[in-house]
């Protein structure tokens, strides 16, 4: 199949320009590097449990604000190499203990509970903060933009292999089944429950490590920016945009929406969250699969035709 | 040899009885229909068999082995199917990754892909439903997404297979081709069935031994023909003693 050949190459093209990226020296383009680079790590993330089981999480940024958090509090007690992982972890412990209670729960519920949940994680942790007399807390010494960059790139990578192999195993087909319909895939033999707190849990790792990293760049911690609810929305947009369940989806998606807020930044910041509201409402209700989907629906369609 | 066996199965839904002291045996191979009114605990008794409810009373035997109370997908994997009288397929695969599910996830056989495809073909050819192998689901019209329902509870490996009402809405010409399919994999897979049907034709045409359930109770069982002249029967279906 021609079309298959496509996505290959164009990884191989994208990972060599990412490769490159940080010896032009251009500060500029390596922050937007960055920031595709994070969203991209966010989004395929994120893709692993609501792309493949349907059970959309609107609260994304809680593992994202817990790896920062996490980054912040240990600041040169531990090494970054111990610290950033271990945000990825705490992420995930945290995934696993809300996971049992807030996965038995479907569909739009499931929703307004992950959004609540972040916000929930976020009072409390500006009520902790302002309890012990902190406001905002400074990191000094961060590592430099190319170091952060580095440290994105491996997550970006790392957040596109598992959305890669998990689409591609009997665990992604589970996955799946679970999204189509959950009776029937039990009824078949899938154990749902393990399987969604597994989904859940690996979407929260790189997330985590992400806002770890993440702190670095700002070299503050706030809670209300690290938890800000716009890092999940943003997130659901880029998969939406996409569509899909492989990794393609996200990649296109966020492409799309960083090159958007770039092109807005400069011109008029506060437009871009008009546009990604009118993206929104224009998406989920005339093209619900995204890009990609209606890509493969129009593919699809020709290959009919040819028959 | 017992395949599955009821010991005083009861469920209650708060005060409903809806399933009271049922027993029998079903044989290994043996084709069992399951017959009643509506509402008479049909559906009921395999949602108790295969999970879906945990009995308030009693014991269901597999092998010997007590399942009452297991999930469903653990009562799947000991080599129970089943079909929903309401079709619940995966709208947005295609029919061969229906199948692939159950063959990936039914039993441990086939938990390797290459051989869960093979299987899966095997299946298709078996149902007639080959050229449908790349449709999407939700683009099969009823009758297709029955027999769907039917070749995925097949593909999970299982060796207890519960019909809950495959040929209701199709018409006379389906329900014999249904029918035919259903015969087939009994024969050629060693398939012990439990079916539940309204078309009286097909349950009686199929079914070696029928068991009749009326408002959660057992009121007969036997052979077809001794069931169709079974004066309790007849009463409780037309009103009235034969």
């Amino acid at each position: 199949m021609k079309p298959a050949l496509l996505p290959g190459s164009l990884w191989a093209v994208l990972a060599a320009v990412f490769l490159v990226l940080p010896f032009a020296q251009h500060d500029y383009l390596l922050g937007i590097g960055l920031s595709f680079l994070m969203w991209l790590a966010l989004t395929q993330s994120w893709s692993v449990l609501s792309s493949m089981t349907g059970y959309i999480s609107l609260g994304h940024v809680v593992f994202y604000g817990l790896g920062s958090y996490t980054v912040v509090v240990s600041w040169q007690q531990l090494p970054l190499w111990v610290s950033i992982p271990l945000g990825g972890l705490l992420a995930a412990v945290f995934a696993v203990i809300v996971g049992l209670p807030v996965l038995r729960v479907r569909g739009p519920y499931f929703v307004i509970l992950t959004f609540g949940l972040a916000e929930l994680v976020k009072y409390v942790l500006l009520a902790v903060e302002a309890a012990m007399g902190v406001s905002s807390r400074l990191l000094f010494g961060a590592p430099d933009l190319v170091q952060i960059y580095w440290m994105m790139l491996s997550l970006a990578v790392a957040s596109t292999a598992l959305l890669w192999f998990v689409h591609h195993s009997r665990f992604g087909h589970g996955l799946k089944s679970i999204r189509e319909n959950e009776d029937a895939a039990e009824t078949l033999g899938v154990p749902i429950t393990r399987y969604k707190l597994w989904a859940y849990m690996l979407s929260a790792v790189i997330p985590g490590m992400v806002g770890g990293v993440m702190a670095l760049r700002s070299t503050y911690f706030e809670a209300s920016q690290a938890f800000d609810p716009m890092i999940s929305i943003n997130m659901i947009v880029m998969a939406l945009i996409g569509g899909g369940t492989t990794a393609m989806g996200p990649l296109i998606g966020v492409a799309f929406l960083v090159a958007l807020s770039e092109l807005l930044w400069t011109e008029a910041p506060q437009f871009y969250m008009v546009i990604l509201g009118l993206l929104l409402v224009i998406f989920v209700m005339k093209l619900p699969n995204g890009l990609l989907g209606w890509h493969e629906a129009r593919r699809r369609k020709h290959g009919r035709a040819a028959l | 040899m017992k395949m599955l066996s009821l010991q005083g199965v009861s469920k209650n839904f708060w005060g409903l009885r809806a399933v009271s002291d049922v027993s029998f045996d079903v044989d290994q191979g043996q084709m069992v229909g399951l017959m009643g009114a509506n509402g008479a605990g049909k559906t009921t008794l395999f949602n108790l068999i295969t999970g879906h409810l945990a009995p308030s009373h009693g014991q269901i035997l597999l092998n010997g082995e007590n399942i009452a109370g297991l999930r469903p997908d653990a009562i799947c994997r000991r080599g129970v199917g089943r079909t929903f009288q309401i079709v619940k397929p995966f709208p947005g695969l295609s029919v061969r990754d229906n199948l692939m599910t159950a063959a990936l996830f039914g039993s441990d056989r086939y938990r390797n892909r290459e051989a869960a495809r093979q299987h899966c073909e095997d299946i298709l050819g078996e149902t007639g439903m080959s050229a449908l192998a790349d449709v999407p689901a939700s683009d099969l019209t009823l009758a297709r997404q029955k027999k769907l329902e039917l070749a995925r509870a097949v593909a999970t490996d299982c060796k207890l297979l519960l019909l809950d009402e495959v040929m209701a809405g199709l018409t006379p010409t389906e329900v014999a081709e249904v029918t035919a399919t259903i015969r087939q994999l009994h024969a050629a897979r060693g398939l012990t069935v439990l079916i539940i049907e309204h078309v009286m034709r097909a349950l009686m045409d199929l079914s070696e031994r029928i068991v009749v359930l009326h408002h959660g109770e057992k009121i007969a069982e036997g052979a077809p023909e001794e069931i169709a002249s079974n004066s309790r029967v007849h009463e409780v279906y037309f009103g009235e003693a034969v």
